[in-house]
This record gives structure tokens, C-alpha cells and sequence, in this order.
């Protein structure tokens, strides 16, 4: 398998969904200013797709390393998540946000 | 929340920094978080907070595109961000204990080296771009281990390169130092990814480019994460904010690969000097309080 493939469709998903999320945010804040939860609320859900599109992405090429029988890389795509997981956890613990 | 037409400027400067991020494979904090704090008033610590949002926005588009064009060598960034993610860790764990005002200087120091090595390397790199001379070297061990190598399609002078990877150690731990500066001062994440494949890996640089572009979106994430889930986000600007640097990096990327490898060298340099000296202002100011012009 091209491991290129797969990467890129969880790339260009996250890029697309969330891109339409804040574009629909700003569309609707220009012609409805007064529903200004809504686009606070769109634009939550677009950050939420964005920073969740690397995690995804490392997830996907840990997935397809391991199919392709390339287990070095698939350790290495582990030891990643392992490690982004590792700082989420000690950054929401000792409050690591400057 | 701001007005329509500031919302559009805010756009516009956003597409610019994307756009510039793109072709140099960085982030473009450093352009976002002064046009931030300087132009619309925003506190910097609001301003660090969504300019870290928009790496992770341009690293998603910028990088799904240089994976589309086949630039982007993807088992190279893997083995790159297994130290640049512990790097970063550990930068942002040692900011409770320690100061890194004196980093600065340190990476000050760095990027003028970077910058004088870019800027040496054109006519060598130019040359070895021409005649497809990137595989006439010897791996290291690691290198050959993990079979580190690839090719790409230059659309400026319309061939294939191809290339070995090699120091794969030495890159490995440069990369870890990379990722605790930027753990520790919570900048040059791409920047020093990009010349530390390119100066010393052996890797063409529209393939550092490219793949440092993909790397940074991992890191960015993490930190995006604690800013988010600490609520330190303004919602004000995000959308604009995130919407532009994702269409300037679209743009970015079906440049990058059209421009000839001389004047990206060249951009380079200009970019690591400019870092350089801002990074020199700033450590010197805090640790011996002398303040260097322009800075």
C-alpha cells in the first residue's frame, strides 16, 4: 500500500471539514451578527477538527505502517502518539498552557 | 466580535502569513503573533494561543498538499518527530523549574550559523539539484537501517531528485534540541526542522521544506489542545484567523515547487537572520537587559 494515500485523505478531510466550519462561522456572523453563539459554537467545533486532524494522522500512519508490515515505522508512529498523548496529559496536569 | 471588514483584513493578513509559512515550511507565528499584538491590540498571550492554532492549520494544509505532490518524504518526519515530540515535552516541563532566557542567545546563535550555511550551500545545492546528486554519499548506519531515502518531481527544472538520508543521528538529536526550544520558548518549531534536514541530512531542500510543513502539526496540536481545553482561546479571531493561513497555505504549496531552489536558499537566509537577531534581542534583553536596536 502507498502510505502517501491515506495520510493525505486524513489531511485534506480535516483541512476540508473544518475549513467549511469557519467559513459558514464568518458567512453567518455577516449576515446574522445578533446569533453570535452560533458562530462562537462553530468556531469551537472547527478548532475541535483541526487539533484532532494530527492525532488522526499519526493514528492512520501507525494503521498503515503496520499493514504494510513496516513495523519499524509503525514503533516509530507508536513512540509519537505515545509521547502526544504523554505532554496532553502532563500539560492538562501542571496546567502547561503559557 | 470583531466587524465584517477587520474580520476580512484579519483574513487577508492571515492568507499572507500562511501563504509565506507554506513556501518556507514553517509555521508563520512570527508573522501572525506581532500583526496580532501590534495591529489589532490583542494581548500576547491571546495572541501565542491562536497563532498556535493556525500552525496546526497550515501544517494540515500545506502538508496534505506537499503529500499530494509527493514532496514530502513522510518515514523521515515520523523519525524526526519521535525527538522533536520528546524535545518539546521536555521544554515544556523544564519552563516550571527553569528559565530559558538564555536559550535564546543559544538559538540565536543557531540560526546565524543556519543562515550563513544556507546562504553558503546555494550554488552547491543548485548544482547537485541539476545533475540528480543527491545519492552520492554514504548512509550511516541508522540511515541505511531504516532505508531513508526518496525522490521528488521538481516542477522548476522539471526532473527528478532523488536522494539518501544520511546523519540520521546527529539529525535525530538536533531535532530534539529543535523540539525543546520550542517546548522551552515556544518558538522556531519549523524553521530549524528545515536547515537541520537540509544542511545536515543530506535532504534537497524543497524536501525539508515539505516535510517539516507535515511535522510541525503535531507538536502545534498538543500545545493546541491545553490552550483549548484552558479555554485561553479567543473566538473572536479564530475562524478569520484559521480560514486564512488554510487558503494561503493552499497557495503557498503550488508555488513552493515552481520556484527555483536558489531563491527558496535565499529566503532562508534572509528568514534565519531576521530569527537570529529577534531571538539575540530578546535573549539579551532578559538576561543582561541591553536592548538591541529594532528589536
Amino acid at each position: 500500500m502507498d502510505i502517501n494515500r491515506p495520510i493525505y485523505l486524513v489531511l485534506i478531510t480535516g483541512v476540508v471539514i473544518s475549513g467549511v466550519i469557519f467559513a459558514s462561522a464568518l458567512v453567518l456572523h455577516a449576515i446574522m451578527p445578533n446569533m453570535i453563539e452560533v458562530v462562537y459554537t462553530l468556531a469551537l467545533i472547527g478548532v475541535a477538527v483541526l487539533i484532532l486532524t494530527p492525532y488522526l494522522r499519526v493514528v492512520v500512519a501507525l494503521c498503515a505502517f503496520f499493514i504494510n508490515r513496516e513495523y519499524k515505522f509503525a514503533i516509530l508512529s507508536l513512540a509519537v502518539l505515545v509521547m502526544m498523548v504523554v505532554s496532553l496529559i502532563a500539560g492538562s496536569v501542571f496546567h502547561i498552557a503559557p | 466580535m470583531l466587524e465584517v471588514t477587520s474580520q476580512l483584513t484579519f483574513l487577508g493578513l492571515t492568507f499572507v502569513a500562511g501563504f509565506l509559512g507554506a513556501l518556507m515550511g514553517i509555521g508563520g507565528g512570527i508573522i501572525i503573533v506581532p500583526a496580532l499584538t501590534i495591529i489589532f491590540g490583542v494581548p500576547i498571550k491571546e495572541a501565542i494561543a491562536i497563532s498556535i492554532v493556525t500552525v496546526v492549520a497550515t501544517s494540515i494544509s500545506g502538508g496534505s498538499s506537499y503529500v499530494e505532490q509527493r514532496i514530502t518524504n513522510i518515514r523521515l518526519a515520523i523519525f524526526l518527530e519521535t525527538s522533536t515530540t520528546i524535545g518539546a515535552f521536555i521544554g515544556a516541563m523544564l519552563v516550571l523549574i527553569v528559565t530559558g532566557n538564555y536559550l535564546y542567545v543559544v538559538f540565536a546563535l543557531l540560526a546565524f550559523y543556519l543562515a550563513v550555511s544556507q546562504i553558503l550551500s546555494v550554488k552547491r545545492e543548485v548544482k547537485r539539484t541539476e545533475s540528480n546528486d543527491f545519492m552520492n554519499i554514504t548512509q550511516d548506519r541508522v540511515s541505511r537501517y531504516l532505508n531513508l531515502r526518496g525522490d521528488y518531481f521538481d516542477a522548476a527544472i522539471n526532473h527528478k531528485v532523488e536522494y539518501l538520508v544520511k546523519n540520521s543521528i546527529l539529525g535525530w538529536i538536533v531535532s530534539f534540541f529543535a523540539g525543546l526550544g520550542s517546548g522551552l520558548l515556544g518558538v522556531g518549531g519549523g524553521v530549524f526542522k528545515v536547515s537541520i534536514m537540509n544542511i545536515f541530512m543530506n535532504v534537497p531542500l524543497k524536501v525539508a521544506v515539505a516535510t517539516s510543513k507535515f511535522m510541525i502539526g503535531v507538536t502545534a496540536a498538543t500545545s493546541a489542545v491545553l490552550y483549548f481545553v484552558a479555554g485561553l482561546l479567543n473566538l473572536d479571531y479564530i475562524a478569520p484567523a484559521a480560514l486564512g493561513t488554510m487558503l494561503g497555505a493552499t497557495a503557498g504549496t503550488v508555488l513552493m515547487n515552481k520556484i527555483k531552489v536558489k531563491w527558496l536558499k535565499v529566503f532562508f537566509f534572509l528568514l534565519m537572520c531576521y530569527i537570529g537577531y529577534n531571538m539575540l534581542g530578546k535573549g539579551l534583553l532578559l538576561t543582561l537587559s541591553v536592548r538591541l536596536p529594532f528589536t
